[in-house]
């Protein structure tokens, strides 16, 4: 097996990621027991499609936690390889269930909590990246957090107001927010998941699946974090012991050692060299089929005729402006030029 | 003069009087109040307002969300009407459907639940499937969902010849080509929010993992989890395939095969699944 190199976002408030996705990713090679090298890259932008993570196996890029599971499924590397096919259903529901609302209350939390986001979220995102990013993406951040949690009727504020100084004005914010209904949303999903869970060891009995990957990756990040309002750790905690053991004991059996680092590729593509490859697919909202960028093979790309057809005009369009630019100076004697007979 | 808390905009202000200006007697005014010349008609029975007529003039909605409370009504066995009002900004959530009762009181989402419960007719699944509903329902409402909106929306063909004409048909031209616009953006924009970029084999490829473990799930029942009386999570499911199944084909030559057979891929995918197909047939001959 060549070398497989995964790009995460780096361990950030006592959890093996800041990203969900991220942590699910690592989770899912140390559980199928793939050797890899961890690089821990906080830039989504070196990721074709902008998102973290992101594998390279081989040659091979892939980004984006479902791809890189269907590519590991593709040579063989399932996760799921001891369920029935009822119990894959549950799987996938399952798996939806988690992506959606757990991840809407870590956001919830994170960052329509005025408190927990000045005082621990942004001051982490600051140390974490580097310039300029520290000042751009947890704007991003927060805009896709704000999109996700429109469809609960949730306001996220600027960050620039001033954070409650006393209970009663804590109390008016938490009002604002509208946090009991996601609190409330939080316990629902936490008693589904511990149901589900019963007294077994992992979801499906003795033997790990890709939920569990999936589960652990995200209440890590409800379990771990010692955030300024810390209500989701209480609840597990409080409530729902028996979720909380079983992340614990998830991280000791695969999270006990860390992974070893390695250095970026030199090769790393990015949105802008996907740009550059493919101008027009990435204006377009809607992408052609998007295969796993293939960089061993880009030397002898046979061009199509539409291909060849739009660098004629490009090289014609270049050229005839060139000259008009040219004309237009000498003809108007901006710029004279002077012929020694 | 009474300030209705609105749930969308909040309360108006209160400003009140400097003290100095007491003397203007301005509280006695208005001097007389006119009974009001317009009152909209009192309902006598409770109200569903929804998305129009659905595909080919039937009675349930073409729209989910709507089609879902519809159908889930029925189960219940309430007696209500369905006003087909196309209008989401009358909602107080500025999305429909909503419920308006015969005591004036108007619900949506979460409240209509609320609402069955309280009347004591709420059809709830019964022992130890109830939290895999849950899960499933999520399953649709996102992958399914997904790939519905999608279909819907983002298909040239289905976009310009079924979809906008269904939701803004009734509004004159051009705003309704701005409307369909700008809610076509919109879409994109909710897609955008649950995945990095749109690939369209990728949110066909969901949608058939979620087909599949929903046939999976169904086998030979008649309803989702061996229940005997279909319940919520039969209402959800039971509302994309219906719409799915009952989106208008295009059959004329002027269009190119390449986009007919886009617009119909969805469609094509429920199919696969004969439990499906016959679990939505079953619900809809006896509560359509």
């Amino acid at each position: 097996m060549s070398s497989v190199q995964l790009y995460v976002w780096s361990p950030a408030l006592d959890a093996p990621s800041i990203d969900p996705k991220c942590i699910v990713a690592e989770a899912y090679l140390r559980m199928l027991n793939k050797p890899y090298t961890v690089v821990h890259s906080n830039d989504p932008q070196t990721s074709p499609t902008g998102e973290l993570p992101l594998l390279k196996d081989g040659a091979v890029w892939i980004a984006g936690l479902d791809r890189i599971i269907a590519h590991l499924t593709k040579k063989g590397i399932n996760g799921n390889s001891n369920l029935n096919p009822e119990q894959k259903a549950d799987s996938l529901a399952y798996n939806s269930l988690v992506q959606e609302k757990l991840y809407d209350i870590m956001l919830f939390t994170w960052y329509a909590d005025m408190t927990n986001f000045v005082k621990s979220i942004r001051p982490i995102y600051g140390q974490i990246l580097s310039f300029p990013s520290r000042y751009l993406v947890p704007i991003q951040l927060k805009k896709n957090a704000q999109a996700r949690l429109a469809k609960y009727n949730i306001e996220i504020i600027g960050d620039d107001v001033e954070l409650p100084q006393n209970e009663v004005e804590e109390m008016k914010e938490l009002q604002r927010t509208g946090w009991h209904h996601m609190y409330q949303l939080a316990r629902d999903t936490y008693g589904t998941l511990d149901k589900k869970l019963g007294d077994q060891k992992y979801m499906f009995g003795d033997e790990p699946s890709t939920l569990d990957c999936v589960v652990f990756g995200y209440l890590a990040l409800h379990l771990y974090p010692n955030l300024a309002h810390r209500r989701l750790q209480h609840i597990l905690k409080q409530e729902y012991p028996r979720l909380a053991q079983y992340c614990d004991r998830f991280k000791d059996t695969y999270f006990a050692e860390d992974q070893t680092l390695s250095s970026p590729a030199a090769d790393i593509p990015s949105t802008w060299s996907t740009l550059l490859s493919n101008p027009r697919s990435f204006f377009s909202v809607v992408k052609d089929e998007f295969k796993p960028e293939d960089l061993s093979q880009n030397k002898e790309k046979k061009k199509s005729d539409e291909e060849i057809d739009f660098e004629r005009k490009r090289v014609w369009s270049i050229a005839g402006g060139v000259t008009f630019l040219f004309a237009y100076v000498i003809f108007n004697g901006i710029v004279s030029v002077e012929l020694e007979d | 003069m009474t300030t209705t808390p609105s749930e969308r905009f909040g309360v108006l202000p209160k400003i009140e009087l400097p003290a100095c200006l007491e003397f203007l007697k301005l509280k006695n005014f208005p001097l007389k109040t006119y009974p009001s010349v317009y009152q909209p008609p009192r309902l006598t029975k409770d109200t569903l307002y929804i998305f129009g007529p659905g595909w080919r003039n039937t009675w349930g909605s073409f729209d989910a969300e709507c089609l879902q409370f519809q159908i889930y009504l029925k189960f219940a066995g309430l007696e209500f009407d369905v006003i087909n009002s196309n209008e989401p900004d009358a909602s107080p959530s500025g999305k429909l459907p909503f419920l308006a009762t015969v005591p004036g009181a108007i619900y949506h989402d979460q409240q209509i639940h609320k609402w069955i419960d309280d009347m004591g007719k709420s059809q709830v699944l019964a022992g130890e499937h109830s939290e895999d509903a849950k899960a499933f329902i999520s399953l649709a409402n996102t992958k399914l969902n997904a790939a519905l909106i999608f279909s819907m929306w983002l298909e040239p063909l289905n976009y310009s010849k079924a979809t906008s004409e269904a939701y803004f048909g009734h509004v004159p031209a051009p705003v309704d080509y701005i409307l369909a616009y700008k809610k076509q953006n919109k879409v994109v924009q909710q897609l955008l929010a649950d995945r990095d970029i749109l690939v369209r084999e990728e949110i066909y490829s969901d949608a058939v993992h979620a087909l599949e473990a929903l046939s999976v799930k169904l086998g030979e029942a008649t309803y989702f989890f061996g229940s005997s009386d279909p319940t919520w999570v039969d209402a959800v499911i039971f509302s994309y395939i219906h719409i799915i199944l009952g989106a208008p084909q295009f059959t004329d030559s002027s269009v190119s095969d390449e986009e007919k057979r886009q617009a119909s891929t969805l469609r094509n995918l429920v199919l696969k699944h004969d439990n499906l197909v016959r679990f939505a047939k079953n619900i809809r001959e006896k509560y359509l």
